[in-house]
């Protein structure tokens, strides 16, 4: 598990990640200095609210940002120790699919309406590895097979209609999984579904992953019941930077970050009977326009404990015990050289 | 899916019913009916009428008798249209006879209207014994005269049903022919203008949607709209000015369809005259269709490219090219095909002022004239091809749609 991130080398690095977009003459920065790594064998979930940046360091990741209005204005994507930053379009048509696959929140239009859906996955792994139709055809059965959708042989010739959603979304996981990619990314990919259905694609992702144990999984949600059950180690984002990073166990059992704390305190809790009948605790306010960030700490606006300094010094995001980095004034390090992942170590030390 | 096109195409049969009869209903209670000229030539002329006074704007008075007997103005109008269809019996053969004196019919029939007793009894002048078949006949009083006539008449069913679009009084020709020979030009032009609009127009909204908000797409813009907003024929005079009169280039033909020569030209060279008698017909034809389909392509790629799917098809490692011209393509049809039928309708029932312009002895043409001149056989017979090519068309639209969206395809 996470244990032996020091020792392996990760699969893939993000380094200070920028990613911009122009709207209407000025750039907002829905992606500002993100850097973290991803391990062979690790399931890495990346937590947030909607328009906190995860689901554009996903599709930066797939250089799937749609320029205009978006860029990746700065930054590293090394994969495998190549930049897909700097890489031309063509490479990166070698690494999307085959590499690096993506599945979608919405199964419901993810899928071509107007393509069977033996085409759509046959197409894939015609265009990485050079197979003929049939074969094709012959493996794309054997994907729907195990991606547990009956029949698979006559469904081939189905159009993506005649899918339910979490049928659709089985599909997605089969396209995504032909050619055997190092890293899959799910974009949410249970958000769409109903709860019954999100168990069964959880499950089949799983159970997928167990069968090549190098491949690594980033799994971007804001359901905190579904980090706890399937992810190693948790990236915390808000308002376009990481708040946190930390081993599953460590942030669910030691969070540290406010933000982090908030998240885990709005997670409805019926078993512990204190909880039962009291209103659920939420973040008060909403999460700033990307247009209109705060100067300082992204989330001081909302922020309970937040001090002067906050609204006017970025914290850095610092290793506060081995291997758990949090981005906050408030919480001092143990390290007596701690790793700073982004930002500028302060220079006085803080008293609380 | 079988099923559904077998409604469909059921369904045409009330559509065209009702459609022909309001024609049928507006242009027989229209004011200035060949009857009322009649009338008025008769006011105007007394006896002479039928002979001397037969204005450009009277009719013939046989032609009107014809017209008469052809569209029975003694009956209520809805079993004038009955008949027109062809659905109840008219007088099909009709000849006026003496008592006494034998009447040829038909081919070498022959009959005679004696008198046995008190009564007229039709037989046959040559054999007596042999049965007179279907033919009647009829005591008429004229009007002006009070004198009485016989006449001996066959009914049958014989309407538009039956491929009797009646004669022409203007060219004194069976309709049919009439038509035969105008529309495979008009057809010419329908079947080339509509693959180059569509060609063009799909090629153009591609490349517009692909570029965007750049100087291509702005040029490209006004261009289409320019052409849109200024009529076909007007484009074509200005192109005859330009390009055909020796004043400036002359390099295409005044008008005209083919050369003099045609028949006598080898294959290449009947194409080649072909192709240089069209050139600016067509783009007369066509310059002001590219607006609405070329915007309609080019949003809705637009809309295409910016949806989910084409995001997969990217994630995917598709390329480029196969994402448009494959996955976007497919779906930004959609709107395009639904559009087939109404542009069929447009291009093949001709258009007059271009024909006009060009000297086209085309459809355009011709019921034009038709109208004018009240030929009312030839404006019927062209109001049931409209009828029926849109009506073509539009199953032709909906087979389109099922063809290329298989959600369609399935209900």
């Amino acid at each position: 598990m996470t244990n032996g991130n020091t020792t392996q080398q990760p699969l893939l690095e993000v380094r200070d990640l920028r990613t911009y977009f122009n709207i209407e003459g000025s750039w907002a920065k829905a992606v500002d200095g993100v850097s973290f790594e991803v391990y062979p064998g690790e399931v890495l979930g990346i937590v947030g609210e909607s328009g906190s940046g995860k689901s554009v360091t996903a599709l930066s990741i797939m250089k799937l940002i749609p320029d205009p209005p978006g860029r990746i204005v700065g930054g590293q994507i090394l994969y495998k120790g190549t930049d897909l930053v700097r890489l031309d379009y063509t490479d990166m048509y070698r690494i999307r699919g085959k590499e690096i696959a993506m599945i979608f929140q919405e199964p419901m239009t993810s899928l071509n309406p107007v393509f069977t859906i033996g085409m759509q996955i046959a197409e894939v792994l015609q265009a990485h590895e050079g197979i003929s139709p049939e074969d094709a055809r012959y493996r794309a059965a054997d994907l729907l097979t195990r991606v547990g959708i009956p029949d698979a042989e006559k469904r081939l010739d189905d159009y993506p209609h005649q899918f339910s959603g979490g049928m659709r979304q089985r599909v997605m996981i089969a396209i995504a999984l032909a050619c055997n990619p190092s890293i899959l990314i799910a974009d949410e990919p249970t958000t769409a579904l109903d709860v019954t259905i999100q168990a069964q694609i959880l499950e089949l992702m799983l159970e997928l992953k167990q069968q090549r144990g190098d491949a690594a999984i980033i799994l971007i949600t804001h359901n905190l019941a579904v980090v706890a059950e399937m992810c190693h180690r948790v990236i915390v984002m808000y308002g376009g930077k990481i708040q946190e990073i930390a081993d599953v166990f460590e942030l669910f059992g030691n969070p540290l970050h406010p933000y982090t704390k908030g998240l885990l305190a709005s997670i409805p809790r019926p078993e512990i009977p204190e909880y039962r009948g009291k209103r659920l605790v939420a973040i008060p306010g909403n999460v700033p326009s990307i247009m209109n960030l705060p100067k300082g700490c992204k989330f001081c606006t909302r922020c309970s404990v937040a001090i002067e300094r906050c609204f006017t010094v970025e914290p850095p995001l610092v290793e506060i015990t081995p291997n758990h980095f949090v981005r906050c004034h408030l919480v001092e390090t143990t390290l007596s050289t701690p790793r700073i992942l982004d930002g500028q170590p302060l220079q006085e030390t803080m008293s609380l | 899916m079988v099923e559904y096109f077998i409604r469909r195409i059921l369904l045409t049969i009330p559509t065209f019913l009702g459609s022909t009869f309001v024609v049928f209903l507006i242009v027989q209670l229209a004011p200035g009916g060949p009857l009322e000229q009649q009338i008025q030539a008769l006011k105007r002329g007394g006896e002479a009428a039928g002979a001397g006074l037969v204005g450009e704007q009277a009719l013939p008075k046989d032609a009107i008798e014809e017209l008469k007997r052809f569209y029975g103005f003694d009956k209520p109008i809805w079993q004038r249209y009955l008949i027109w269809l062809g659905v109840m019996k008219r007088e099909a053969k009709s000849y006026r006879i003496q008592p006494g004196v034998p009447r040829l019919v038909g081919e070498k029939e022959r009959l005679v209207l004696v008198k046995e007793g008190d009564k007229y009894v039709l037989r046959n002048a040559d054999d007596p014994a042999k049965p007179v078949g279907d033919w009647k006949w009829r005591r008429e009083v004229d009007e002006e005269t009070g004198q009485e006539r016989y006449r001996v008449y066959r009914e049958a069913f014989s309407g538009i049903l039956t491929g009797d679009f009646g004669r022409s009084y203007r060219f004194r020709k069976p309709v049919l022919d009439l038509i035969a020979e105008r529309l495979p030009v008009s057809i010419q032009f329908g079947i080339i203008s509509f693959v180059l609009s569509y060609a063009i127009s799909i090629y153009l909204g591609v490349q517009k949607a692909l570029r965007h908000n750049t100087p291509f797409d702005f040029a490209t813009s006004s261009a289409v709209f320019m052409t849109y907003s200024i009529p076909g024929w007007a484009i074509g005079a200005v192109l005859l000015v330009l390009l055909a009169t020796d004043r400036f280039f002359p390099i295409f033909p005044l008008g005209g369809f083919e050369d003099p020569l045609y028949a006598e030209m080898n294959l290449w060279e009947k194409i080649w005259d072909r192709a240089y008698h069209f050139v600016l017909p067509t783009i007369a034809y066509t310059a002001g269709s590219f607006a609405v389909l070329t915007m309609l392509m080019k949003n809705s790629l637009l809309d295409t490219l910016s949806s989910d799917y084409i995001r997969t098809a990217f994630a995917k490692g598709i390329r480029e090219q196969r994402v448009i011209w494959l996955h976007a393509m497919r779906n930004s049809i959609i709107p395009i095909t639904a559009n087939i039928g109404y542009v069929i309708g447009v291009f093949f029932a001709g258009s007059y002022l271009i024909e006009r312009v060009f000297d086209i002895q085309g459809i355009g043409q011709l019921s034009f004239e038709a109208l004018v001149a009240r030929d009312y056989p030839i404006v019927f017979a062209f109001t049931v091809i409209s009828v029926v090519i849109t009506l073509i068309g539009s199953i032709l639209s909906d087979l389109a749609l099922a063809i290329v969206d298989p959600r369609i395809r399935f209900k």
